[in-house]
């Protein structure tokens, strides 16, 4: 079978990693794919693994037209969203196209749900007081698949189906693990821990609020990896926040954004990944890898003096946190900082085990930040604890219906079973 | 030079933390066998002077002396190999290399001091077993070029580096500028020199090495950061090397180095050696920018 990936992520590239993971799952039992991909994931396509269409921005209206020729020579059998949400946001806001004209086409569309569509108000809380109204459409499209994680194990629906994402690369010696770590300059018994920096968690944000956050937690987490011990050190990998240049530069190493292998080793050779992104693809890779991670959030709300003196007696923040807080606010509620996504990943995150496998903490919680890197850095204790979720985890996603299985039930609930099983 | 060029293998028995192909950080041996073989095969009698077996460590390839016979079964004249040199120190193994075949070591050798090439390599005692292995080709009239990649570390030892080459009677002085790929990519902040820094003992030791009668070369600097020594680039001189990597072909070597490895800054628009020189390392202009860089006049080329 013929299936076109429409894999559009413009930002960060997870959804294409996603994407890429099923078209694998697929490619093995015989099915070809071809990707409509953006410019900025090219990269994950040079090795020539899938044939590919890249879009680029200027084009917009005009990709109607690469769709075209696409259809016409690819001949695809089935369109497959990777993912739903961003095929939606990316068509109408940067093609400025109807994301449905792909319908013209008479294919059979099968989405990719990395968020749990079904079980949301198709409301996204993105900034402060703001909310993204997302299209309901998936409702009507009569099946999804969700990948595992960052999705749960189950679904309450017929037409909805889990998959085991492959997400983990592979675990790194310790050959390799001591060499990079000697290239990068840490030495033998230091501790590595990891930080990524997107382009789109920089503060270039269509919200003065988000661009604010944007500008002003990099400093605050910077005071919070200050207080870590002499012999921790950091890694830094994409852009590069300002604040970040406040942490020891003999102990801060800056990678620019690099290929997804090198990344990988990198990955696999640190001690901790910190991030302030729960959805983030790479927190994904590290835990299924084997590596520790340490999600920060902010749970918390406030926008006066009033507020800040009630977060203060709750968390008891220290001199630095409290005139950051004082000098940042209004805040708003976020888990995947600069974004908000907080209320709105709450029913994805209920009864998940993915979140066993990693540790989180509140932005705010300073001290909690403190202990909990340390913890995950040196307590032996902790640090198994955390390893044994991951293996118990990584064992129940295995144990899920591979990516190709699924969409094959997911043909299935279009009607179109029997015609493609082999 | 027409010359075909395997990458025989990721592994190394070394671990240098510059190495350009990332072998220490390979996690398995991506290269198939086959491949070389079919390599060496379709392009046999097409008129190549050599095959240029390289790595990873090609002297640490279970198939090295299967590889040397196919390469004379094929009729390819002769092979040269790219080594640490440190299996070489077994003075009976570089004599049945050469009976296979082998006509010249391109041997790396990273310091003058044992402990700084040992740090470099990540290997204790690597340095005498290389110095004992150029020996060995020497004493078997085996020519040897030697390759330097020019670190923060080993820097200030070049000059003592190039009167070690005279003594050792190397053939060919080869000094490379660090690439940021591989592991390189990982360890330029700690052993990418500044460009001013790699002038100031590299054009003395040039001189040297020239005043000693050596044959010289320079890889991967940009000519404004060289010059006047220029004409001294691999880049000057036409080659023809056809490369196998991990089963893909390359049939310039040079010209994908140039165009996939390499890239132009604001200060190349005007610069009269534009396209000899091949550029920057797309890396290190990412990293430390383009002010290092300055066009070279009309008169350069
Ligand atoms: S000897 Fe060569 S191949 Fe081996 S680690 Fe050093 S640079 Fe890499
Ligand atoms: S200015 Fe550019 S092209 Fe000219 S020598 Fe320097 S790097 Fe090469």
């Amino acid at each position: 079978m013929n299936i076109l990936f429409l894999a559009l992520s413009s930002a960060g590239y997870g959804e294409t990693i996603i994407g890429l993971s099923l078209a694998r799952s697929l490619r093995d039992q015989g099915h070809k794919a071809h990707f409509i991909i953006d410019c900025i994931s090219s990269g994950l396509f040079s090795g020539g693994e899938f044939p590919h269409t890249v879009l680029e921005p200027q084009m917009g209206p005009m990709i109607t037209l690469v769709m075209d020729s696409v259809i016409a020579e690819f001949k695809p059998e089935v369109i497959v969203l990777a993912d739903y949400f961003t095929y939606c946001g990316v068509f109408s806001k940067r093609y400025k196209v109807d994301p449905w004209f792909i319908e013209q086409y008479g294919i059979p569309i099968v989405p990719v749900d990395i968020w749990e569509w079904h079980e949301s108000e198709f409301a996204i809380d993105v900034f402060l007081n703001k909310k993204m109204p997302v299209s309901r459409k998936i409702l009507d499209m009569g099946t999804a698949l969700r990948p595992v994680p960052l999705c749960r194990l189950s679904s309450r629906r017929q037409d909805v189906f889990p998959f085991s994402l492959q997400a983990g690369a592979a675990p790194v010696s310790s050959r390799t693990r001591e060499h990079l770590r000697t290239a990068l300059g840490v030495p033998k018994h230091a501790k590595l821990v990891m930080l990524a920096s997107a382009k789109w968690q920089m503060p270039t944000l269509s919200d003065d609020n988000g661009n604010r956050l944007a500008e002003a937690v990099p400093a605050l987490l910077a005071h919070y990896l200050e207080l870590l011990p002499d012999s921790v050190h950091f890694v830094n990998v994409g852009e590069r926040p300002a604040a970040l240049s406040q942490l020891p530069q003999d102990r801060l190493h800056l990678i620019p954004s690099c290929a997804q292998t090198r990344f990988n080793v990198l990955l696999g050779s640190v001690d901790l990944f910190v991030t302030l992104n729960l959805g983030a693809t790479t927190l994904t890779r590290a835990v299924m890898t084997g590596v520790q991670g340490l999600v920060i959030e902010n749970s918390i709300a406030g926008v006066g003096p009033e507020d800040l003196q009630r977060i203060d007696g709750t968390l008891r923040l220290d001199d630095f946190a409290r005139e950051w807080l004082a000098r940042t606010m209004p805040v708003y509620p976020f888990r995947m900082w600069p974004l908000g996504f907080h209320d709105f990943l709450q029913p994805m995150l209920t009864d998940n085990p993915y979140l066993d496998t990693f540790a989180r903490t509140q932005l705010l919680d300073g001290e909690g930040i403190r202990t909990m890197m340390e913890r995950m850095l040196f307590d032996r204790g902790t640090i198994d604890r955390y390893k044994d979720s991951q293996q118990r985890y990584a064992g129940l996603v295995s144990a899920l219906d591979d990516g190709a299985s699924c969409f094959m039930r997911a043909m299935e609930c279009l009607g179109l079973g029997r015609r493609y099983s082999r | 030079m027409k010359q075909l060029s395997l990458h025989v293998t990721d592994t190394c028995n070394s671990k240098c933390g510059f190495c350009v192909v990332g072998s220490p950080l390979a996690q398995k041996d991506a290269v198939h066998y086959p491949d070389l073989v079919r390599f060496l095969f379709e392009n046999a009698e097409q008129g190549y002077t050599s095959v240029n077996f390289h790595g990873g460590e090609p002297t640490i390839h279970p198939k090295l002396f299967e590889l040397l016979n196919l390469a004379r079964l094929f009729g390819y004249p002769e092979v040269h190999i790219q080594t640490n040199g440190r299996k070489l120190k077994d003075s009976e193994f570089v004599r049945k290399l050469q009976e296979g075949g082998v006509r010249l070591f391109i041997v790396s050798l990273h310091g003058f001091h044992a402990e700084t090439q040992d740090m470099l390599a990540q290997v204790r005692g690597g340095f005498e077993e290389t110095l004992e292995g150029i020996r060995n080709a020497k004493r078997l009239g085996i020519p040897v070029r030697t390759n330097t990649v020019l670190t923060k570390q080993n820097l200030y030892e070049l000059d003592q580096l190039v009167g070690l080459c005279g003594e050792l009677d190397v053939d060919h002085v080869n000094i490379s500028n660090l690439h940021p790929v591989g592991s390189g990519f990982f360890a330029i902040d700690g052993m990418g020199p500044a460009m001013a820094e790699t002038r100031e003992v590299l054009l003395p030791a040039v001189e040297r090495l020239l005043a000693m009668n050596r044959r010289v070369s320079l890889e991967g600097f940009p000519f404004c950061v060289v010059r006047p020594y220029q004409h001294l680039s691999i880049e000057w001189e036409k080659r023809d090397i056809r490369m196998m990597y991990h089963g893909s072909v390359y049939d310039n070597y040079d010209t994908y180095m140039d165009q996939e490895c390499r890239t132009y800054g604001p200060a190349c628009q005007q610069c009269s050696c534009r396209g000899l020189c091949g550029g920057v390392y797309k890396e290190y202009a990412e990293r430390r920018g383009w002010s290092e860089f300055a066009p070279l006049p009309a008169a350069s080329r």
